[in-house]
Parts: C-alpha cells; structure tokens; sequence
C-alpha cells in the first residue's frame, strides 16, 4: 500500500510517496519552486518519513528541478539535520544538473546526514514514481 | 571606439566584477546591480542549464555564491569586445577562473540592453567548463 501527497503544480512541485511494505519514501521534484513551495519541502517530507515503518529508505529524484532559491536550501538543510531522527538509514539524491548537484551536495555534506546521502547521475530522465 | 560601445564595455566589466566579488565570498548585491530583472532574461552557467527569469537565475549565483570565500577570488577576463546595435548589445570574452574555481578559460557570451539610458546583462552564456564542476565538486565534499 503506498500514499502519495503532491504540493504545488504542473510547472513547480513536488511529490511523496510512502511505500509502507518497502520502508521506502520516495520523492519527485520539479520546476523552479517559489520560497511558499520550497519552504515546505523539508517539513512535508520529514513528516512522510515519520509515518514510514523505520529504519527507511530515502529516494529524492531532483532531476526535474531548476536551482533551488534561499527558502529551499534551508528547507533542504532542515530535511538532511533531521534524517538521523527520523530513522532513515539511507537517503539517495537523483540529480541530472550539475548545478544542483552541487549545490545539494553542499548542504548534505554540512548536516549530520553526511556519509548516509548518496548521489547519483539520472540517465534516462527523471525516476518514475 | 565610440561612447555606447564604451558604455557596454563598462557595463560588462561590471558583471565580471560582480562575479569575482561573489566568488570571492563578498556576496550578490553587485550581480543584481548588473543584470536587469524580468521575467525575459536568461542565463546558461559553466555548470548546468539554462536559467530563464531573474527569480531562477538569481537563484544560480546563489549556488556560486555559497561556495564563495575570500581566498576563491582571482577570475579574470581577457578580449572583451563590445557590438552595439541601438539599443541591444552583445560582447564576447574570455572568462579565466579564479585557481579555486578551476583556473579554466571559458569563451563567453552576454547580451545587454539599454533599459532608461543604462545597460545591463539580460543574457549570459560561459562554456561548460568541467574543471569547474570538478573543483567545486571537491569543496562540497570537503564541507
């Protein structure tokens, strides 16, 4: 049984899907989201990853998204501090922009989360969900 | 050399002086002096793709700026050339990065228009440069 909550559009947003039975969240990206949107990202997501039966699995697919704005890098943040409470034992970032990359790279490896996140290249476009 | 295609020159090395002061940890306030702000300006980085609207290429230095600190400076141009057709400009250039960004030399591109008597970038394209994904790829995991 899996839930899925959306928060934004068509242009800007993002998903999350609780897959129970796998222990598994699974996150989609996409647009260019406003400070609204990006501030929410990592209390939506924290909350997901409350509900999940633990130890989880984290899949965020930011391959679909443009650079994040000042409110989204620390929406990001909060989401990477709070992991190890959340009893998420491992969180992989999809990225395709190497922009981003770096730029989540940056974040992740500054909170406690550092050496639990791991990155990888989406090849074929953003990940199904 | 006529006056407008001094006033673009200058007005293109003022952009490059924005860039050097954020990677060299000084901040955006120059950048945002530089460009003009709507939703019809665009920008294509070293890394990554392109921006389009001032929100979401603000949002693109911002990633340049948060790796910026004062021993990161030293970016430089060469060759900068100015081409001016009423109240459009184009320059072209060669953008030498600051040795913490790679110390790479990008050809570039910007277009710049007169908006109430001043000019200001509303295009930037540099080449993908992948000494700088790779230099700024070891700073974050240096973080």
């Amino acid at each position: 049984m899996s839930k899925t909550q959306r928060m934004g559009d068509d242009r800007a947003g993002f998903s999350v899907t609780v897959e129970e039975s796998i222990s598994t969240i699974r996150v989609r990206a996409w647009g260019f989201w406003n400070p609204e949107l990006a501030g929410s990202f990592g209390t939506v997501v924290g909350d997901a990853c409350s509900t999940c039966p633990q130890p989880s699995v984290l899949v965020i697919d930011m391959s679909a998204i443009k650079p994040i704005c000042h409110e989204g890098q620390r929406s990001f943040g909060t989401l990477m501090d709070a992991l190890p409470g959340l009893h998420v034992k491992s969180t992989t970032v999809v990225t395709s922009n190497q922009l981003i990359k770096l730029q989540l790279l940056r974040i992740a490896n500054q909170s406690p989360a550092k050496g639990a996140v791991q990155f990888t290249q989406a090849e074929q476009g953003p990940l199904a969900t | 050399m006529n006056t407008e295609e001094q006033a673009v020159l200058d007005a293109a090395r003022r952009f490059y002086d924005a860039i050097e002061q954020l990677v060299s940890g000084k901040g955006l306030g120059a950048m945002r002096d530089a460009c003009h702000h709507s939703d019809r300006v665009t920008s294509a980085h070293p890394s990554g793709e392109w921006s389009v609207g001032w929100d979401e290429i603000f949002a693109s230095w911002e990633v340049f700026s948060g790796f910026g600190r004062a021993d990161r400076g030293g970016s430089r141009i060469r060759d900068l050339k100015a081409f001016v057709y009423g109240e459009l400009a184009y320059t072209t250039c060669i953008f030498i990065a600051s040795p913490g960004f790679g110390g790479e030399s990008l050809p570039c591109t910007n277009v710049l228009h007169r908006m109430n008597g001043v000019w200001k970038v509303v295009h930037h394209h540099a080449n993908r440069s992948p000494k700088m994904e790779a230099a700024l790829e070891k700073i974050a995991k240096e973080a």
